[in-house]
């Protein structure tokens, strides 16, 4: 009796330290953004000074708007985007399906090939890439930043794992009704897969929308840049270092990403949780 | 027969989109990468490339592998900590709001963290001017975090939203029977979460940790915006060898070094995985 009580009571403590600990980490996790979001909408003379009588402004977005052609940094980057996203959901399902579902010869040693690229970012080959770019003629397009990207090896693994974990019985009921393979890929494993596809379309989307290196080496023009390069500008020197409109920058960048991160939210989670990545 | 041969030529026709980009695009570039970084100026076979590379980056080698390696450890504990609070934690209300908040920073560009950080590290930045008006330090006492400290924190913090999401997600599909048996014989947390959750995760971890630990080798504007001066990451001197000297061939052996460092990270990956997979 006694000994249960005085488990019970070091449980409490050891209950309350933990839920400090979550709030302090949570805080802590937050206050770099918090920070960001402070220090856009208030004048430059509060970036680093809180005082909650701070006047609230929106004239560091408008320099920041200002300061680079922003609206065509961000058409860029949806193209972008839409443009790899497509791609991937193509490629990746194919390859996906015929490695979770036919039979070949030498199936374990492409998908190792897959494994090595999952493994090696093409970031480390950019400067091979580039030459590739310069023999196709592509260098400043934006399909020359998407193309490397493609045939994506994170896809491809998650895609896989997703249409082993399909009951076969499904695929042979489908193939009863009269369906091909591509019907059966179409009726069968991608409905079944949709939690899948919206995770991944999240991670490949805030990927490349994040994406910096390639497309500062690839790209020279304002037409292709998309937005992490056009935000280059206000790293500069010459620009002076005035946070506010530094994060004012940021969050502009950012904004359409936290907003489909919050339209996706549950989507999101739950299709993390069903992938069941090992 | 011929139905086991539409399998193998429907099975190689479905691949091959994906082949040929792969191909084009990963497998000929990194050829071409290995063999510019071993080919000297004379144009044969050399180990001029990597020679110059350890010779003038040999520091920034260690330090990227040290810094890299330190971020991966803290995105691990850090996941760690997170997974097991969202599944072992008991007060609802730290449980939402933690799982509300530790999954932003994985929709913020790295580029826009290192901006972010930047600021809010420095010196004179927001971090500092509160631990000063918090009466922690004095204004003489603030130094600045746009080091290998700020570093392995932006990559932390970017990266372990990653890593937490495919861990706690692997940790809410578990059993919870077993958990609730523990629980029921006096396990506190802690014991629970070592000795009964985390072993069961260990391979989803593992493959988080993995792929963070490549992306943070690949990432250029982090290092350059937060560390200023030398030793720094060799995705800077990488950038800067062919930037300011053209000189891509030392920039393809600071490359092999930085993709066999990856290779020998999806080795001891892939040997656990095969040696699971066996038993």
């Amino acid at each position: 009796m006694s000994e249960s009580r005085i488990a019970g009571s070091g449980d409490g403590l050891g209950h309350w330290l933990m839920v400090a600990g979550a709030w302090a980490l949570a805080f802590f996790w937050v206050a770099p953004l918090l920070y960001a979001v402070w220090t856009a909408f208030h004048p430059s003379a509060y970036a680093v000074r809180f005082d909650v009588t701070a006047p609230l402004t929106l004239e560091n977005f408008v320099r920041a708007w200002q300061a680079a052609p922003f609206a065509r940094y961000f058409l860029n980057t949806v193209i972008l985007v839409t443009t790899i996203l497509a791609a991937q959901l193509v490629l990746c399902t194919l390859a996906a399906y015929a490695f979770a579902r036919f039979e070949f010869v030498g199936r374990e040693a492409l998908f190792l090939l897959v494994l090595i690229q999952l493994m090696i970012m093409p970031d480390v080959l950019l400067v091979e890439n580039y030459r590739i770019m310069v023999q196709l003629g592509l260098v400043d397009t934006i399909l020359a930043i998407g193309l490397p990207y493609m045939a994506s090896a994170f896809g491809i693994f998650l895609l896989r794992q997703t249409f082993k974990g399909i009951p076969r019985e499904l695929e042979d009921a489908a193939r009863v009704e009269g369906c091909g393979w591509l019907g059966i890929l179409w009726k069968v494993y991608v409905p079944l897969a949709r939690p899948v596809y919206v995770a991944y379309a999240l991670v490949s989307v805030s990927h490349h929308w994040n994406n910096f290196l390639w497309p500062l080496i690839v790209t020279n023009s304002v037409e292709t840049r998309p937005v992490t390069v056009g935000l280059q500008v206000f790293a500069s020197v010459d620009q002076g270092i005035d946070w506010s409109v530094i994060t004012a920058a940021t969050l502009l960048t950012t904004g359409p990403l936290l907003l489909g991160f919050l339209i996706f939210q549950r989507q999101f989670v739950q299709s993390f949780m069903r992938a069941g990545i090992k | 027969m011929n139905g086991r041969r539409g399998t193998v030529l429907g099975g190689l026709a479905l691949l091959l989109p994906a082949l040929l980009t792969i191909a084009a695009l990963f497998v000929y570039p990194l050829g071409h990468s290995l063999t510019s970084a071993f080919t000297g100026a004379t144009g044969g076979w050399s180990l001029t490339n990597f020679e110059k590379a350890f010779e003038l980056y040999g520091s920034d080698i260690l330090f990227t592998l040290w810094l890299v390696a330190v971020a991966t450890l803290v995105i691990a504990l850090a996941s760690v900590a997170i997974g097991g609070y969202l599944t072992l934690g008991e007060h609802p209300l730290a449980v939402a709001v933690l799982r509300w908040l530790y999954r932003w920073p994985l929709f913020i560009p790295f580029i826009v963290a290192a901006q972010i950080m930047r600021s809010f590290l420095a010196k004179n930045g927001l971090m500092n001017h509160a631990f000063i008006e918090a009466g922690l330090f004095g204004p003489l006492q603030a130094q600045s975090f746009l080091d290998w400290r700020g570093t392995v924190f932006t990559f932390a913090w970017k990266q372990t939203p990653f890593v937490a999401l495919m861990v706690s997600g692997a940790m809410a599909s578990l059993d919870r029977s077993l958990i609730e048996a523990a629980r029921n014989l006096g396990a506190g947390r802690l014991r629970i979460l070592f000795e009964i959750v985390l072993p069961q995760v260990r391979q989803t971890l593992l493959v988080g940790l993995v792929l963070s630990f490549v992306t943070m080798m690949s990432v250029l504007s982090v290092p350059m915006m937060l560390i200023a001066g030398n030793p720094t990451l060799i995705t800077v001197d990488m950038a800067y060898r062919i930037n300011a000297h053209g000189d891509y061939g030392v920039a393809n052996a600071l490359g092999v070094i930085s993709y066999l460092a990856t290779g020998l990270v999806a080795w001891i990956y892939l040997r656990h995985g095969v040696r699971k997979e066996s038993r």
